[in-house]
């Protein structure tokens, strides 16, 4: 990943509380505050019961993978040397589905029902990516499928 | 018959090319003036005008450019390729309620890879690179993952389709196949050159499964089309097309990928917006699927054609991929030719709106690759965005 080109969310956007805990290290869910329906992307609504009351759940930050593709050019600058790499939906354990990016899976077939837990990689002090590898995961290797680390891959074109 | 039964009665297209320097304004304007010369009417008569709402081409330029007197009816369809069939039914609703009797909708498009100018990112080349930096719309929860482009999010949902079923990723090779076929015989179609299911295969992957054929051509061009009221249409150069139905409906659009997959019907079980506009479509025709003589399906990836030959019920579940790998949409032989003009990976993309004249054709008798008999069509909008489906009939019914 080509850090600085990562695109992030506008401070002023709906939903700081999921970057905020992922700089925390932590993955958290919206939820509604009336009737605790998970909704992910965050809203200001529950669509089942209409609150505006919302909190923000730690969940376990394990899911299977919903569904995948592998991801070839036309691509966004910020990812242009990182192709071939995996883009997944995430069905976390507790229910909601998440856009994400799979990691360290060299060696892993990638499959629909794949097991995966969470991994945060810090792309600066203000953004944090909850990206997803297989469950039990092998610690960190190089290499394609390797967690982008931003001491090896941090530069500007 | 009232008098006020909607008929399509021009069509008319600019060339499809890549780079051709030209705006869409230019291009808008050839197109309907095409379409007024097909129908025998001026461009002055036009009372009504129906557009996409990424359309860049405005009324008020319009209507100075053509000297059209006077608009009685104007409206747009919410966002982009969702629009083809519901700009014929907003012209048909215009027309039955009689606020206007000469309706132009029409698609102008300048989005070759060379071509970006302009401040609206709609303007010419990757509108998803454009994105910025800085989200905060809903792409905020994708691009910085790497999730970005529309062929990545077909392709997401398409290995759930193709899991949901256990097929094989050839079943959509074998639709860029049958497209790429029709394209060889049409003289409008920008990529003329036969594909083999080999060929499909091995061409580069953009977003696995979706190969290099499985995506539309980005290219420069316009089409429009005119719905006239049947006791106008009489009267005109050309044979009228009917519209005996027209539906609409809303779905998870792609931008927001992961509610997508949550509330789409071949995922959950949850009704989906594509099924909806069927139901509403058939219902209010007359008409089933068995009437259907050929089908102009959206496909801005191939992958879009098997989820709506299932959504309108033209296959059961899970079986749009054996029905497109034994033939079933291709001309001739296929039980339901889909996209006889090559599609949007083979004549040209300009929004799926190119999919409407060449339902027009086939009704008229005068498609390259004519279906024989060809009665009733059934054009439809994207299944990533809001959308809507018509039914077009030789003759008024």
């Amino acid at each position: 990943m080509n850090l600085e080109l990562v695109p992030r969310p506008a401070p002023w956007a709906a939903g700081r509380e999921f970057w905020e805990a992922a700089a925390a290290g932590e993955l958290r869910i919206q939820r509604c505050g009336a009737c605790g329906r998970w909704r992910h992307p965050p809203a200001p609504r529950c669509a089942a019961c209409h609150s505006a009351d919302a909190r923000w759940d730690p969940v376990a930050g394990t899911g299977t993978v919903f569904t995948y593709t592998e991801i070839q050019p036309p691509v966004l600058p910020a990812f242009e040397d990182d192709v071939p790499y995996v883009g997944v939906v995430v069905a976390l354990a507790e229910g909601p589905l998440l856009v994400s990016r799979l990691v360290e899976h060299n060696g892993v077939e990638v499959r629909v029902g794949l097991p995966v837990e969470v991994v945060f990689v810090p792309i600066d002090e203000q953004l944090t990516l909850p990206l997803f590898r297989p469950a039990g995961g092998q610690p960190a290797s190089s290499g394609p499928g390797s967690p982008p680390s931003p001491t090896t891959t941090s530069r500007s074109r | 018959m009232t008098g006020r039964d909607p008929a399509v009665v021009g069509i008319g297209a600019t060339r499809f090319e890549k780079g051709s320097g030209r705006d869409e304004l230019d291009l808008a304007t050839e197109a309907i003036l095409a379409a007024c010369a097909d129908a025998g009417v001026s461009a002055h008569e036009l009372d009504g005008v129906v557009r996409y709402g990424v359309e860049q081409v405005r009324e008020p330029e319009l209507c100075a450019t053509l000297g059209i007197e006077e608009l009685t009816f104007l409206a747009e369809t919410p966002s982009g390729g969702g629009g083809v069939a519901s700009t014929v039914g907003l012209a048909a609703m215009a027309v039955e309620a009689g606020h206007a009797s000469l309706v132009v909708c029409f698609r102008s498009r300048v989005r070759s890879k060379g071509a970006s100018y302009g401040a609206d990112p709609n303007q010419g080349g990757r509108p998803w690179a454009k994105a910025g930096a800085l989200l905060g719309g809903p792409q905020r929860w994708q691009h910085p993952f790497g999730v970005a482009s529309p062929a990545q999010e077909v392709a997401l949902i398409a290995r759930r389709y193709l899991h949901q079923y256990g097929l094989d990723d050839d079943v959509i090779g074998h639709q860029a196949v049958a497209q790429r076929d029709h394209a060889s015989r049409n003289p409008a179609a920008i990529m003329r050159e036969p594909l083999t299911i080999e060929q499909w295969r091995d061409a580069r992957v953009i977003a696995d499964p979706l190969r290099l054929h499985d995506c539309s051509l980005e290219c420069d061009g316009a089409v429009a089309l005119l719905v006239a009221s049947s006791d106008r249409a009489g009267d005109l150069a050309q044979p009228p097309v009917g519209v005996a139905s027209y539906a609409f409906g809303s779905h998870p659009i792609h931008t927001q990928l992961a509610d997508y997959l949550a509330t789409s019907d071949a995922y959950s079980g949850r009704d989906d917006g594509q099924r909806g506009i069927a139901r509403r479509l058939f219902a209010g025709s007359g008409l089933t699927p068995d009437d259907v003589d050929a089908a102009m399906l959206f496909d801005h990836f191939t992958p879009a054609v098997l989820l709506a030959l299932e959504a309108y019920g033209f296959c059961g579940p899970g079986e749009a991929g054996p029905f497109v790998a034994e033939g079933g949409t291709r001309w001739p032989g296929g039980a339901l030719p889909v996209n006889t003009h090559g599609g949007s990976n083979g004549e040209a993309f300009v929004h799926g709106f190119n999919h409407l004249p060449e339902a027009v054709r086939q009704l008229r008798g005068t498609a390259v690759n004519q279906v024989e008999g060809c009665e009733v069509v059934l054009v439809n909008g994207s299944p990533t965005d809001p959308s809507g489906a018509v039914l077009l009939t030789r003759g008024i019914r």
